[in-house]
């Protein structure tokens, strides 16, 4: 089959509002999501490998942040729905195709995320209710199973967002797993090599954020830890992030050696290249923060806020690179404009009002803290 | 249809939507009304200082933060994923027209998820006047978000003026959003008392307390019932001619019907003779009892919902086979195959013979030269016709409404008409969308799917003989010879 004829028409109920602001929710959106998803990704599994260290500090930062995963879960599953709903929105006419020659799979992520999520919460309760040391092995079990699942679900993600880049592979894909043109949903990148460097990449990526949040740990949510673990935190933040860069370094180089010539000449061409190296170089920045403030308490904080501007930028990039490899298949800024002012306003309107009632909420909470116990427990 | 079709053998794609929206729902609607019910009760139980039911309140907070925060938030994302699977264009269609509306939505989902948070887990740390504001702010943000799903899945059984203005608000403000409104708000006070007394009869050991919980939660539970029942009555007296003649006309919605009533006069009458009437009544046993009696009418009234806007998805815009309404007679003039992405690409690949490229570039199928084709190719394509245009609502040989069982004992000609007339045959089928040579090939197909009678049936002509025509109709008789 001719890949070009598998492409969706572009369907005349246009797009809802102009097409830079689509771009700009859905790459806003997807670095809200990687906050959380890159600790979910790589923090689990790194929390359950601390919880094995025989170092007290390394130990305490397992039991806190497998404490504080469920609402990273939470926050992360909230977040990756704007820049999902957007991207159906804008690139419908391959990611639907995508999802459906690999739907059982992708499905799965639903069954597999709400077992890594009660996974969590029972590691979490176990914690809370008989700590790290008392843990049955039912409930370590469960931890181990939640990071292992986050790690299966990152290779499915990582398959339906290749596989949607590249509908070039769709024709054979269908061809091994469907019937009278019609697909099992039974195909799966697992052989294409890209999926692999990607994952490793991204990995790095996702450990460099996790480096960041011990340091942001350590600096502004451990007020009432011991200062041997704040002074911890400030020291294996930076060497963490080293280790992670290095991943993140080499994932990224067999990744770029796998891209086709065009996309590589695109990427590194003049208008694209001080934003593509700014993308490349983005964690130079919290690990030069984490490395120079390591005696300045205030050093996580930052280097929380420069890995979210990197992360932003890998956001950023990602989308022009996706645009890229699509462009021989179809122009995703085609569609024609069919405004909904109304609704677009009603967004607005709630999205800064809602802004409003989380700042109030947060206060409120940072007050209670500040203040402890007033009543009940 | 712009996308592959994705084929489950026996269950068929749609039912995995119907499965996965209806655990939904069970714990959606739990998810709103849980959250009015801690939100009053915590108010009232710090007015009258009363410590005990605030300890259970708490209790029951953490109960309701793992079922709704996890399985409710989750399988809330699964059903948009399961959607956008079995029924992308509907999806697609849905997602462009109300994408400002699921965006405010997730406004409201991501108050919801803080709000649900601080009042859990500052429980004790935040002062009675600010946790109860935490419960109220909850509450409402749920509410708002049942007020904004509901105006766009009742667009799919009622789109109101839509059609003619392609307005958001028209579509959204359409016939059936009142009347959800009301009947969901409705079944969210009754279902989450029932999660309530479940919880209650569990957790609560002292019986006084729970027969006090019991009480309290009888009221909410009783405006739910009326809800519910206004509601639906507004539902009904609302929905389009169609749905109405289908939910008399079909025979399964016929039985689902009766159950559901059945299972909601039980409820009703158990909520009004035990908690309302004589609170001493809940046990662990009757709580189950009561608790699945309510999810089991819940689950029918939303599978009925689903089933009376056959044969659209969206009604008078996209049929059940995901064809848009407005495309049926071009495909009717120029093929099914040719106006459908993923077969006239098969069919370009299989058979380059009898597809060329007009001077626009489009691909142009021979649709004489199809009934040319040998016959083992003729049922090959007849059954990517048979993928795209009916397995939404069958499958082949076995499974949910397979053709293999409809069919049996039939003969050519029957299906055949069938296959050209499909709305006339059941007005709840989507029409046939191909050209009549294609209308061909998938009778084929259909015709070696279809057994023979079963051995051994008498109709008077002897054992496993069919019937003869009537006397004039001879040629059909030789037809089916």
């Amino acid at each position: 089959m001719d890949p070009n004829g598998l492409i969706a028409p572009v369907n005349e109920l246009g797009y809802p509002a102009p097409f830079w602001f689509l771009i700009f929710f859905r790459v806003l959106g997807f670095t809200l999501h990687l906050l959380p998803m890159n600790l979910w990704y790589a923090g689990t599994i790194t929390a359950m490998l601390l919880g094995l260290s025989r170092v007290p500090e390394a130990r305490r930062f397992s039991a806190r942040l497998m404490s504080q995963m469920p609402f990273i879960i939470a926050f992360g599953v909230n977040l990756g729905i704007v820049p999902l709903l957007f991207l159906q929105v804008m690139g419908y006419r391959v990611f639907y195709s995508a999802t459906i020659l690999m739907a059982w799979q992708w499905l799965s992520v639903i069954a597999l995320l709400c077992l890594a999520y009660y996974g969590v919460y029972i590691y979490a309760v176990g914690l809370r209710t008989v700590g790290m040391d008392a843990l049955a092995r039912w409930q370590r079990a469960s931890g181990w199973l939640s990071a292992l699942l986050f790690i299966v679900i990152a290779v499915i993600f990582h398959s339906a967002m290749l596989t949607m880049a590249e509908p070039g592979s769709w024709p054979a894909l269908a061809e091994q797993s469907g019937r009278a043109a019609a697909v099992y949903g039974t195909a799966h990148a697992l052989g294409n090599t890209a999926l692999w460097t990607r994952m490793l990449f991204f990995l790095g990526l996702a450990m460099t954020t996790t480096a960041a949040y011990v340091a942001f740990d350590g600096a502004v949510l451990a007020g009432r830890e011991s200062s041997e673990y704040r002074s911890w935190t400030r020291g294996f933040a930076p060497k963490f992030y080293t280790f992670a860069v290095l991943v993140y370094a080499g994932g990224g180089l067999l990744y770029a050696a796998g891209w086709e010539p065009g996309l590589r000449e695109y990427m590194s061409s003049g208008s694209l290249l001080p934003l593509n190296l700014l993308t490349v170089l983005g964690p130079g920045l919290p690990l030069l923060i984490l490395w120079l403030g390591r005696n300045v308490p205030a050093a996580g904080l930052w280097a929380l806020i420069a890995q979210f501007l990197a992360l932003g930028l890998q956001a950023v990039s990602r989308q022009l690179m996706q645009n890229q490899q699509l462009a021989p298949y179809l122009d995703i800024a085609a569609d024609p404009l069919k405004m909904q002012i109304g609704p677009l306003a009603m967004f607005l309107v709630s999205f800064v009002a809602g802004l409003g009632v989380l700042g109030w909420i947060i206060a409120r909470l940072v007050e209670a803290n500040r203040k402890g116990v007033v009543s009940g427990e | 249809m712009s996308y592959p079709w994705w084929h489950v053998p026996f269950l068929t794609a749609p039912m995995l939507i119907a499965l996965i929206a209806t655990v939904h729902v069970l714990v959606s609607h739990y998810a709103v009304g849980g959250g009015l019910f801690l939100a009053v009760e915590t108010s009232h139980a710090y007015r009258h200082k009363d410590e005990r039911y605030l300890a259970y309140l708490k209790q029951h907070a953490w109960f309701f933060v793992l079922l709704t925060v996890v399985f409710g938030a989750i399988t809330g994302v699964g059903i948009w994923w399961i959607i956008g699977l079995a029924s992308p264009l509907a999806t697609h269609f849905l997602i462009q027209t109300f994408v400002f509306g699921w965006a405010t939505e997730w406004v409201f989902f991501v108050i919801e998820l803080t709000a649900g948070f601080a009042f859990y887990y500052f429980w004790g740390r935040l002062d009675p006047k600010t946790h109860v504001a935490m419960g109220w702010i909850y509450a409402i943000a749920a509410w708002i978000s049942l007020v904004l799903i509901t105006g766009i899945t009742a667009f799919m059984l009622d789109p109101g003026r839509w059609p003619e203005t392609h307005n958001f608000w028209d579509g959204f403000f359409n016939p059936q959003f009142l009347p959800q409104v009301l009947a969901r708000t409705g079944g969210a006070f009754l279902l989450a008392s029932l999660y309530v007394y479940f919880h209650a009869s569990f957790r609560c050991r002292d019986r006084e307390h729970l027969r006090y919980i019991e009480r309290r939660s009888s009221r909410p539970a009783m405006l739910g019932s009326i809800l519910v029942a206004v509601g639906g009555l507004w539902w009904f007296l609302m929905l389009p001619e169609s749905s109405k003649a289908a939910l008399q006309g079909a025979a399964v919605i016929n039985v689902l019907m009766v159950i559901m009533f059945t299972l909601t006069i039980v409820v009703f009458a158990l909520l009004y003779l035990g908690p309302y009437r004589n609170p001493g009544w809940l046990s662990p046993g009757f709580a189950i009892m009561f608790l699945g009696f309510g999810l089991a009418a819940t689950a029918t009234g939303e599978y009925i919902r689903e089933a009376v806007r056959k044969p659209y998805i969206v009604y008078n815009l996209v049929l059940g086979n995901q064809v848009l309404v407005e495309d049926v007679p071009r495909l009717r003039s120029e093929g099914f195959i040719e106006g459908t992405t993923w077969p006239s690409a098969w069919l370009a690949a299989r058979h380059p013979q009898l597809t060329q490229r007009d001077s626009e570039g489009r691909l142009r199928i021979d649709e004489q030269a199809l009934l040319g084709l040998p016959a083992e190719e003729r049922v090959d394509i007849g059954e990517v016709l048979f993928m795209y245009h009916c397995n939404d609502c069958h499958a082949a040989e076995n499974g949910v409404n397979a053709m293999a069982h409809l069919l049996t004992g039939w003969n050519r000609e029957m299906v055949a008409t069938s296959v050209r007339h499909p709305e006339q045959l059941k007005y709840f089928m989507p029409p046939w969308s191909g050209t009549e040579a294609e209308a061909e090939l998938l009778t084929d197909y259909l015709m070696q799917l279809r057994p023979e009678l079963p051995p051994g049936m008498d109709f008077g002509e002897g054992p496993g003989q069919p019937l003869s025509m009537l006397p004039g109709n001879d040629n059909a008789s030789e037809e089916v010879r």
